[in-house]
């Protein structure tokens, strides 16, 4: 019997369709099969358009057949959170606010994508207007994670993890504003990968609160995200912040290897924040870094909860700033915990706001000439906690009390939103309970290559990346 | 002295023309006093010459620099 397309990786079909071995038209079947069995238990799509990604895969098809490839991602589907524009489309950003509202413009990254011969076979749920760690969603249901859904996705690309875990689709694009990218990578089993700030263009994304957001994408292995980085890196002259840094080889590179890599890992007080099963997966997953030749090195302490008080403001100031006329005039559009979560910024002072983002530069320059002064990469965890279940971390049922739940599901993750450095989250086992686990490597300022070229090297040494969830489980 | 939920209900309807219940302006204020407190000081590290932008410039610097050697 032949192999199900929709269980091979990004890379493997995108070799198989430029050989011809596999058309495009079948790789997009296989995933949309797949949807129709899997989207009523995880809710991950707000919106599919089977016959549209058809349609576009013939063409592809009939294109590659005339000797014309688009680019590495020819006739390769799919989907993106709810948060990326595409002209006259309609953009909800998992709000009900949005549920109409069409967009004026195409996001960058489709444009590159769309270039390069992608297919997108639909818009997946999220965490309404991006603000969310959990993946609850008042408007379109809760997304459920497939290893088991009655525990959270993660927030807030909660559908993008979902779906490519699930493998209803081959990547997905997310959006990182404080872990939104490597929070549901992580509780999902996948790759997510946030670059550093300014590599990706944010143009057409949907802002959270634009000092902090990145956008960076999620696939089951290191050489899908590297395809997917290639393709969507690099300067854009729409996105003012956009870095004019050189795009460097991020596939080719991958077999570099990681020996004599300097990782340095956690001692102090973060320490205390780690459960002891997530503790011992990061330890076992040390000892493969160790074994392929990488040089592990104790770091000072550093407590990342300073970072994160910052962050917070400015996450609050620039959110209040975007959303304050709804807020006035459409306050119960809303869920409770999104439009709470805002509040803080519109009373904060001005000074507060500027100042916080004022220390970004200093405390980046402290970072990079203290802690990795003598190391290429840190290693930490990502969900330093096993996966809660929905109903533990349900803000509308359960209040204030999950809270300092939030607090450490984020505790890892929205340090390195201030600091803008590149990170990503790596599945390295699983909890006694079947929910995945990861750590999460952080790299220099556009060291994106390296952290890959790690995460290849480590998932060439394990297989947690190739199990795959059962509907039967 | 601490924020009061009553000057924070009051500067929102000044400010933002918005009207907080009681109760979530009690709790909003102390978030609010957390936030203030906790940026004013880490502040107290700030140079006077120390402006946002200097974030994307160490970054790029940062980049420049290992594209030069390596590191």
């Amino acid at each position: 019997m032949a192999p199900d397309p929709a269980l091979m990786s990004l890379a493997e079909v995108a070799q198989a369709i430029a050989d011809r071995r596999l058309s495009s038209v079948e790789a997009t079947r296989a995933a949309l099969d797949r949807i129709e069995r899997w989207q009523a238990h995880l809710n991950c799509f707000i919106a599919n358009d089977a016959e549209m990604a058809l349609a576009r895969a013939a063409m592809l098809d009939a294109e590659l057949a005339r000797g014309r490839r688009h680019g590495p991602l020819h006739g390769i589907p799919l989907a993106h959170k709810d948060m990326f524009y595409r002209s006259g489309a309609v953009c909800t950003g998992g709000s009900a606010i949005r549920r109409d509202w069409r967009a004026s413009t195409t996001a960058t990254v489709l444009d590159r994508l769309d270039s390069a011969g992608a297919i997108q076979l639909g818009t997946l749920n999220m965490s309404e207007f991006a603000a969310g760690a959990t993946g609850h969603n008042k408007w379109y249901g809760d997304c459920r994670n497939p290893w088991n859904p009655a525990y959270m996705t993660g927030g807030s690309s909660s559908g993008s993890g979902a779906a490519v875990a699930a493998r209803l689709a081959y990547g997905a694009l997310g959006a990182d504003t404080g872990g939104s990218i490597r929070i549901p990578a992580a509780a999902n089993g996948v790759l997510g990968l946030k670059p550093t700030y300014g590599r990706v263009s944010r143009h057409g994304a949907m802002p959270r609160a634009w000092s902090l957001d990145h956008v960076g994408p999620l696939a089951r292995t290191a050489e899908d995200c590297a395809l997917l980085l290639s393709v969507i890196a690099g300067f854009d002259p729409k996105d003012s912040t956009s870095s004019h840094e050189a795009v460097p080889d991020y596939v080719g590179g991958l077999q570099v290897g990681i020996k004599g890599l300097r990782i340095g890992i956690l001692s102090g007080p973060d320490e205390v924040h780690i459960d002891p099963e997530v503790q011992k997966a990061l330890g076992a997953s040390l000892e493969v870094l160790q074994a392929l030749g990488a040089e592990l090195t104790l770091i000072r302490a550093v407590d990342l909860a300073r970072y994160f008080e910052l962050a917070e403001t400015i996450i609050k100031c620039e959110a209040a700033a975007m959303h304050q006329r709804w807020l006035r005039q459409r306050p119960q559009e809303y869920a409770n915990h999104v439009r709470t979560r805002m509040e803080a910024g519109l009373v904060l002072p001005a000074t507060r706001y500027i100042e916080a983002l004022s220390l970004r530069g200093p405390w980046l320059a402290d970072f990079l000439d203290t802690i990795m002064a003598d190391i290429d990469v840190v290693h930490y965890p990502a969900i330093p906690i096993p996966v809660p279940t929905l109903a533990e971390t349900d803000l509308e049922t359960s209040g204030e009390a999950v809270l300092e739940l939030f607090a450490r599901i984020s505790l890892f993750m929205r340090p390195f939103n201030f600091l803008g450095l590149p990170a990503i989250s790596i599945p390295c086992g699983f909890t006694g309970n079947g929910l995945p686990v990861a750590f999460q490597a952080v790299g220099k300022p556009f060291t994106e290559a390296m952290l890959l070229t790690l995460a290849h090297a480590y998932q060439e040494a394990t297989d947690h990346h190739r199990r795959v969830p059962s509907l039967d489980a | 002295m601490p924020l009061s939920p009553n000057t924070l209900k009051q500067w929102m309807m000044l400010v933002q023309e918005m009207d907080l219940a009681e109760p979530r302006a009690a709790e909003l204020a102390v978030e609010v006093e957390r936030l203030n407190n906790a940026v004013r000081k880490a502040s107290k590290l700030l140079d006077f010459d120390i402006e946002p932008s200097s974030f994307v410039t160490i970054l790029a610097a940062h980049a420049q620099r290992k594209a030069k050697d390596g590191s």
